[in-house]
């Protein structure tokens, strides 16, 4: 009786471990096949994010964006776990502030775990000339709207923030308009651009020609 | 066989219907019904997962010890959607990005579990297969009609397309998880009032 | 700079609840909250899973899975963590007291299969919690799931004996308790201050 159990046991055991070897095996096969266009893509999200955030208007197809990337990013190198970026926009009137300057990749905490931004500050090293988040946990609904666009825009040009008024006014030079019931996170975003600033200070980079 | 398998298009999808009825499986897809295109990812994952899994359990079904039962059909599952995961991460990757989690959550989809377990470990592998398809169309025609009407009101927009004006002022609680719980009970009470009785009549 | 663990405890039990915002953990939640007894039962048991998994998964994907390169199979991973946990759980139950074993019946295997605990433990990585922090988050996803399982089976017990109008009985009259619920649980949001 006993040694019945135990054999039923050890033939249990031996089915589990048989399946879950090959279902294993099978997905590592599957996965060595998609590992590169999954890196691939993570890649290209980022390069997406930097030129959202220095103000790009995107071309439509995945090799244009490339080209783009490549013709006006430059990649500094990473401090602190910060990725740093120098861009040129030639989409701009070369005048305008905004027209070049750099671009930081970095993290920080949002309401609900960490957001990760893309901020370019614009070449006198004060102007914000856009954000793009690449990643946040926010309540979907309240603080998940960080990601629209109207909310990202408002800071493009902006040199300081000294108010935050609700989202159905305007805001003006130096305010910034929040979201309806996620003042917090609206808060958190703020903190987080101006860690980036912070972070443009410490690494003493100089002002581009 | 034929007319047995049609037979079960019409339970799976109406009279049996998994949300509607067994109130089955709302976990995991609810979350993602504010916006139509991530539902409709989500709920093609969904139908894959459960079909396949039928399908391949049913195929092994004589192999598997009654003991350990559960762990092979949740390995199993979880084998498929770790497949529908890769695929989208390759092909798809700014939907999955937005799922997040939730990809990972149809392993505890209890569709999957249920549909597996009541049918594809007692049945041959085509019927098992079918049965797996079409409870999961039934599950996805409540969940993309639940996010067309989220995503209209909550955000003015179907699929990503501003359909109401700027005008239009948007219903936040509808991206919010209330609106959601009320407009399925809102859907389960038309239906279970309405529209049940008049078919059992028939 | 780190979010403190206190405010992930109050944040996953209220304004974050698992279940009334996240919708996980639906299914048992719908099928089990007629009555107050059982509901706290399983309440108590996912709290006690979720406490010891989060950590548990956060330590076998930190220190095996992202070594060997091999994060993409962490479902796998986690679930079976999770069944193991249960099994143990089942085993202790049935010693100790066999009413709880009854009345939980046959909801204990599910918990294996309950999205709240996976989803704790997905949520967990996704949000790069540190170590501490997802043991807070685990006791207070738990902790947020007993608590909304309990209002409601308490709400259901108190409406048992009205008339509903026909259709509304079951799931439907659920379904509306816990969106009252949800936003009365969101009224909270903002009352833990920042820094």
């Amino acid at each position: 009786m006993k040694k019945d159990k135990i054999n039923d046991l050890f033939k249990n055991l031996i089915v589990v471990i048989i399946i879950s070897i090959i279902l294993i095996s099978i997905l590592a096969i599957i996965y060595s096949f998609t590992q590169d266009r999954i890196k691939e893509n993570e890649t290209i999200f980022k390069k997406k994010a930097v030129l959202i955030a220095a103000g790009f208007a995107l071309p439509a197809k995945y090799s244009q964006i490339i080209e783009l990337y490549n013709s006006s990013i430059k990649e500094i190198g990473v401090q602190n776990k910060v990725e740093i970026f120098s861009y040129i926009n030639k989409q701009i009137d070369q005048e305008n502030v905004l027209s070049k300057g750099y671009v930081l990749i970095f993290s920080g905490p949002g309401l609900w775990g960490e957001i990760t931004m893309a901020l370019a500050i614009a070449n006198d090293l004060e102007t914000i000339a856009g954000i793009e988040i690449i990643s946040q946990n926010e309540t979907p609904g309240l603080g998940g709207r960080i990601v629209e666009s109207w909310f990202k825009n408002q800071f493009k040009g902006k040199n300081k923030i000294s108010k935050i008024i609700s989202e159905k006014e305007i805001p003006a030079e130096d305010e910034i308009a929040s979201i309806t019931g996620a003042t917090n996170t609206t808060k958190y975003v703020l903190n987080l651009i101006n860690i980036g600033k912070q972070y443009i200070k410490s690494f003493n980079l100089p002002k581009l020609d | 066989m034929v007319k047995k398998n049609n037979s079960m298009f019409k339970e799976n999808i109406i009279t049996n219907n998994p949300i509607l009825v067994q109130v089955l499986g709302i976990c995991s897809t609810l979350a993602v019904t504010n916006s139509v295109k991530n539902t409709i990812v989500m709920c093609i994952g969904l139908i894959f997962t459960v079909s396949l899994s039928s399908f391949s359990l049913s195929i092994i079904r004589k192999l598997i010890p009654s003991k350990v039962r559960m762990i092979i059909e949740v390995l199993v599952i979880s084998f498929w959607v770790i497949i529908v995961d890769l695929a989208l991460k390759a092909y798809l990757p700014e939907i999955s990005k937005q799922l997040g989690p939730y990809v990972g959550l149809i392993i505890t989809n209890c569709i999957v579990m249920g549909r597996t377990e009541a049918f594809g470990l007692q049945n041959p592998p085509i019927p098992s297969f079918l049965d797996g398809l079409t409870s999961g169309l039934g599950y996805s025609i409540v969940l993309i009609f639940i996010a067309i009407i989220r995503e209209l009101l909550g955000a003015g927009s179907i699929y990503g397309f501003k359909l109401l004006g700027s005008n239009w002022v948007s219903w936040n609680i509808m991206i919010m998880a209330p609106g959601a719980f009320f407009l399925l009970a809102l859907i389960i009470w038309i239906v279970k009032g309405y529209f049940l009785p008049k078919i059992e009549k028939k | 700079m780190n979010i403190s663990s206190i405010a992930i405890l109050f944040g996953s039990i209220i304004t974050g609840n698992i279940l009334l915002s996240y919708y996980l953990g639906m299914c048992s939640f719908l099928s089990i909250s007629r009555e107050l007894k059982s509901a706290i039962g399983l309440g108590v048991a996912v709290t006690f899973v979720m406490a010891i998994t989060t950590p548990l998964n956060w330590i076998v994907y930190n220190i095996i899975l992202v070594p060997l390169n091999i994060t993409y199979l962490r479902f796998i991973v986690f679930i079976m963590v999770i069944a193991g946990i249960v099994q143990i759980l089942e085993m202790i139950i049935e010693r100790f007291s066999q009413t709880l074993y009854y009345s939980l019946g046959i909801f204990l295997p599910l918990i294996t299969v309950n999205c709240a605990i996976l989803g704790v433990n997905l949520f967990m990585i996704i949000r790069q919690y540190s170590f501490i922090n997802s043991i807070f988050y685990g006791i207070g996803s738990g902790i947020g799931w007993l608590l909304a399982i309990t209002l409601l089976a308490a709400i259901k017990q108190k409406i048992s004996k009205n008339i509903l109008p026909k259709g509304v009985e079951g799931a439907a009259i659920s379904l509306i308790i816990s969106g009252i619920m949800a936003i009365a649980f969101m009224g909270f949001s903002g009352i833990i201050p920042i820094n």
